[in-house]
């Protein structure tokens, strides 16, 4: 959990930057104090951002054994600490140039340290999950012919299109049809159910849109996938 | 059209040069040129004429055009080089039998053909023209023409598809489809001036292939035959369209064809209206082998080739072979795309505006069984009724059986009337359950069609047999009975809510489940939420049943907030408690306090390696057991203890024994393990 600060405290420096005249600066601080006290009663409102990096290894776990053999051998990944994910933005004070706001976050920081918890984990172990992940797993021998071929490509959303039909051999049209139907509706359930299970079915979206760019990176080469502006791209 | 017009045209420049040339003299030789010769829409340029009349009867003629050229032709034709050396006068009819024809280029490639015929006078001609090249084949022509009235004659063999579509500009396919095959035709076309009258043609073709852009549209080596008699008459054109198709793989989006040893068939008798765009089929025939027999009749719009109005009666004798070519293929991302299927059916169809309108199917024992084993239907004889509008015949169905969620049920009839989205039960359905019956008085619909479908029950549940139920979910054997009445069951946004309670009588009490709701029922993650009432339980009873140990006294409690996600829990807050006041006599054997103890800690008291281990059972005070499950965790409580820890049990009496546990909290995983050590007897945890 990490506290977000309400936006009238965000761009309170206002209140101290300097006026033209002594009424004008004398009105902001008659005006100005009342409400920064009343920031400082308001601020304990705390956010639950979505854990990404979190969100990421469960993904990237889950991926790479549905995958199986398909997946690149494991890359080491540069620490979270050095490296912050670009999806952590939401949940982290940007910039020094909120200067004061900045500090008076630090400071507020202190005062209510409970309220900033560690980085949560993402509970990927629920029986539901288990049993899509077999699901999704049974099915990879019949797809990965065609995402090879091409016939078959990741879409931009954490599913799976069929890029060419032409690719596919008439008779087994309707079955890799079928494969597709089947692993959309594993996957879409799966982002759901690891929303859920972490009590959180808010973030099925936030999870869908970090498996689609895992599901990317963990694929071989010669997969297909569809950029964020929907082209087709072989990796 | 253009074809022949073309060689109506070509044909009256020919005989008119020749009628010409002879009727100028009678002389030796003749000989006419000119630079240019031209009429409306065509034109032909250095023209040469060369007559030798060797004798009354004999005539060599020898003809050059150094190009020709006609609107309807893709483009020119030049070096063309006609001689008949013998010309025999034979009553006013003149013969031309061995011509020859050369022309050295020209759309259809160079072209040295054989030509004979006979020419009488400008309405009297007979025309014989082989070895025309054309798309890789060849072709023959036979033009008779007489007073006016013609017929064409037309032999063509292995012609390749993709350049006769080419080399003649013909609209068979839209022009980005690929197409290729071979293809042989014998035709016969006739006329009368510029009015074509009738049509007979075969066309035979092997290794047919085309595909669209997008691979929607595709054949591959289709071999097939078709066979088109046709006459016109003022202005429409009637007749019939046979077409065999026996060999290839054949794939229209989303449906897939491969004809195997017995080739598909289809025969149409009809009526072309070309002025008003509108085809009227009076009789039609589909046979697809193993799959389904189709007839019918259909008016349809050719300009937007809309079905205007259509009724078709189709039969399919195996099920099997109609879901799994046709059905299937339109339900796949459905929970209906993978069943298992026999029996047979009938079916009749209106369409009007290019839409279902009615249907009225008769089933004949038709088995449909989810292969994951979610639902099956069993025997549906009967008829299956709808109408979009108007008022639909009334359906009436039998089902032998069928189970969900593995509960089976008995034979069912249904009386019900389904119109546009919505079904009304006629009577109320009275489905066979384990001993017991479900009464479904009403069944209100809407959205049946759409992707959200919704619709309202009510139900009544009478006699179940827990015995029965706990058989279908191996659970222990149950004695008891379930019974409810439920005054309102909503299915709305992919969940189903049951309004008032169901009762379990069961072990001496009772159990009432409440506030019940099922998320996606049949999808791949159901959700189950309820809110459980426990009253009046006969320890004794639960504790023969489940083999846990012997306890003797009186349980109630409550467990709320059930979530279940995949029929596994994953929340609820559970309280089993010995009721205030409790009169039943409170006994609990060793095996059940070691069993409530190695359920509290993970290990067995060991109460029989003590002193106690002599007495077999012991005297209760109350028993409590909380519980709270949150994902992974489960919080354990029960009658507070002083010293921080809680009662299980709390004992009463000589000896006196308590079971008091100390973790609060532990892992789900690990207390459904605790369960499974849980020494039971004849009892599978799960």
């Amino acid at each position: 959990m990490v506290l977000k600060y309400p936006q009238i405290l965000l761009k309170s420096p206002n209140f101290f930057t300097t006026a033209d005249n002594k009424e004008s600066a004398m009105l902001k601080r008659i005006l100005g104090y009342p409400l920064m006290a009343l920031s400082l009663v308001a601020c304990v409102t705390i956010n639950i951002y979505f854990p990404a990096a979190a969100a990421e290894e469960a993904a990237r776990t889950i991926v790479r054994d549905v995958l199986g053999n398909e997946a690149p051998p494991p890359r080491e990944q540069p620490a979270p600490e050095s490296v912050p994910s670009s999806d952590d933005k939401q949940s982290a004070i940007e910039g020094s140039s909120f200067g004061l706001a900045y500090s008076l976050g630090r400071l507020l920081d202190f005062l209510v340290p409970p309220a900033h918890a560690a980085q949560p984990d993402i509970d990927i172990d629920s029986p539901a999950i288990r049993s899509l992940r077999t699901s999704m797993a049974g099915r990879q021998a019949g797809l990965a012919g065609h995402y090879r071929s091409g016939a078959l490509g990741f879409t931009n959303n954490g599913l799976v299109a069929v890029r060419d039909l032409k690719l596919i051999p008439l008779r087994e049209r309707n079955r890799v049809k079928k494969m597709v139907a089947d692993e959309n509706g594993d996957r879409k359930a799966l982002y759901s159910e690891i929303a859920r299970a972490n009590g959180h079915p808010e973030w099925e979206r936030s999870i869908r849109d970090t498996f689609a760019r895992v599901w990317v990176e963990e694929a071989p080469s010669g997969y297909w996938f569809q950029d964020a502006a929907g082209k087709w791209q072989k990796k | 059209m253009k074809k022949i017009h073309l060689l109506k045209v070509r044909f009256a420049w020919l005989s008119g040069l020749l009628f010409l040339s002879l009727s100028l003299s009678a002389e030796l030789r003749l000989d006419f040129s000119t630079a240019r010769l031209a009429s409306s829409g065509w034109l032909a340029e250095g023209l040469s004429v060369d007559l030798t009349l060797a004798d009354d009867d004999r005539l060599a003629v020898h003809l050059t055009v150094s190009a020709f050229t006609h609107e309807a032709l893709p483009g020119r034709i030049s070096g063309i080089e006609f001689d008949c050396p013998v010309v025999r006068r034979q009553a006013r009819a003149y013969r031309c039998a061995e011509g020859r024809l050369r022309i050295a280029d020209s759309p259809y490639g160079p072209q040295d053909l054989t030509a004979s015929g006979l020419f009488v006078d400008g309405q009297h001609l007979n025309l014989q023209i082989d070895g025309i090249k054309l798309a890789g084949g060849s072709v023959a022509l036979d033009l008779e023409l007489k007073e006016g009235a013609w017929t064409l004659l037309v032999n063509a063999s292995d012609l390749a598809l993709g350049s006769l579509r080419n080399d003649l500009e013909l609209e068979m396919l839209p022009s980005d489809w690929s197409l290729s095959g071979q293809a042989s035709l014998q035709a016969s076309l006739s006329g009368r001036l510029d009015r074509p009258e009738a049509m007979k043609l075969a066309l035979q073709v092997r290794h047919l292939a085309y595909a669209d852009m997008e691979g929607l549209q595709v054949a591959e080596d289709g071999n097939l035959s078709l066979h088109v008699d046709a006459k016109h008459r003022r202005g429409d054109w009637l007749g019939g369209v046979k077409l065999s198709v026996s060999q290839g793989q054949f794939y229209s989006d989303p449906l897939f064809l491969e004809p195997g040893q017995t080739p598909l068939q289809l025969s149409l008798q009809g009526q072309w209206t070309p002025i008003s765009e509108r085809l009227q089929i009076h009789k039609s025939q589909l046979i697809v082998p193993q799959v389904l027999v189709a007839e019918g009749r259909a008016k349809i719009d050719t300009g937007t080739f809309r079905v205007v109005d259509a009724s078709v009666q189709l039969r399919a004798d195996r099920l099997e072979g109609l879901y799994t070519t046709v059905l299937q293929p339109l339900l796949i991302g459905s929970m209906m795309d993978d069943l298992e299927t026999a029996g047979a059916l009938k079916a009749e169809l209106a369409l009007k505006q290019g839409r279902l309108h009615r249907f009225d199917t008769t089933l004949d024992r038709v088995s449909l069984a989810d292969r994951r084993g979610l639902f099956a239907l069993n025997g549906l004889s009967g008829n299956l009724a709808w109408s979009a509008q108007g008022q639909p015949e009334i359906s009436r169905v039998r089902i032998d059986g069928g189970q969900l969620y593995r509960i089976e049920h008995g034979s069912v009839s249904i009386r019900a009337r389904a119109q546009g989205e919505e079904i009304s039960l006629l009577d109320p359905l009275e489905i066979p359950l384990m001993g017991g019956a479900v009464r479904i008085e009403h069944l209100n619909t809407t959205g049946l069609l759409s992707a959200a479908p919704q619709w309202t029950t009510s139900a009544t549940l009478s006699g179940i047999s827990l015995e029965a139920l706990a058989n279908a979910f191996d659970w222990p054997g149950m004695q008891g009975e379930l019974n409810g009445n439920i005054p309102a069951v909503n299915y709305q946004h992919h969940t189903m809510r049951l309004d008032g309670e169901l009762q379990v009588d069961v072990f001496g009490g009772s159990v009432r489940i409440g506030s019940l709701s099922v998320k996606d029922p049949l999808g791949r993650v159901p959700e189950l939420f309820a809110d459980v009432r426990l009253a009046d339980l006969d320890l004794a009873r639960i504790t023969r049943t489940f083999s846990f140990g012997h306890i003797e006294g009186t349980l109630e409690g409550e467990i709320e907030d059930i979530h279940l996600v995949d029929w596994d829990p994953v929340a609820f807050r559970a309280r089993f408690n010995t009721p205030e006041g409790d009169r039943a006599p409170h006994r609990i054997s060793q095996r059940a306090v070691d069993n409530l103890t190695s359920l509290g800690n993970g290990l067995s008291s060991g109460l029989s390696n003590t002193f106690l281990g002599v007495f077999k059972e012991f005297r209760y005070d109350r028993i409590e057991l909380r519980a709270k499950l949150a994902g992974s965790v489960a919080q354990l409580d029960g009658i507070q203890h002083p010293d921080g820890g809680y009662y299980l049990v709390k004992g009463a009496g000589l000896p006196r024994i308590d079971v008091i546990a100390r973790n609060r909290r532990v892992a789900w995983k690990t207390l459904l393990e605790r369960l499974r050590n849980i020494r039971v007897e004849g009892m599978e945890v799960r």
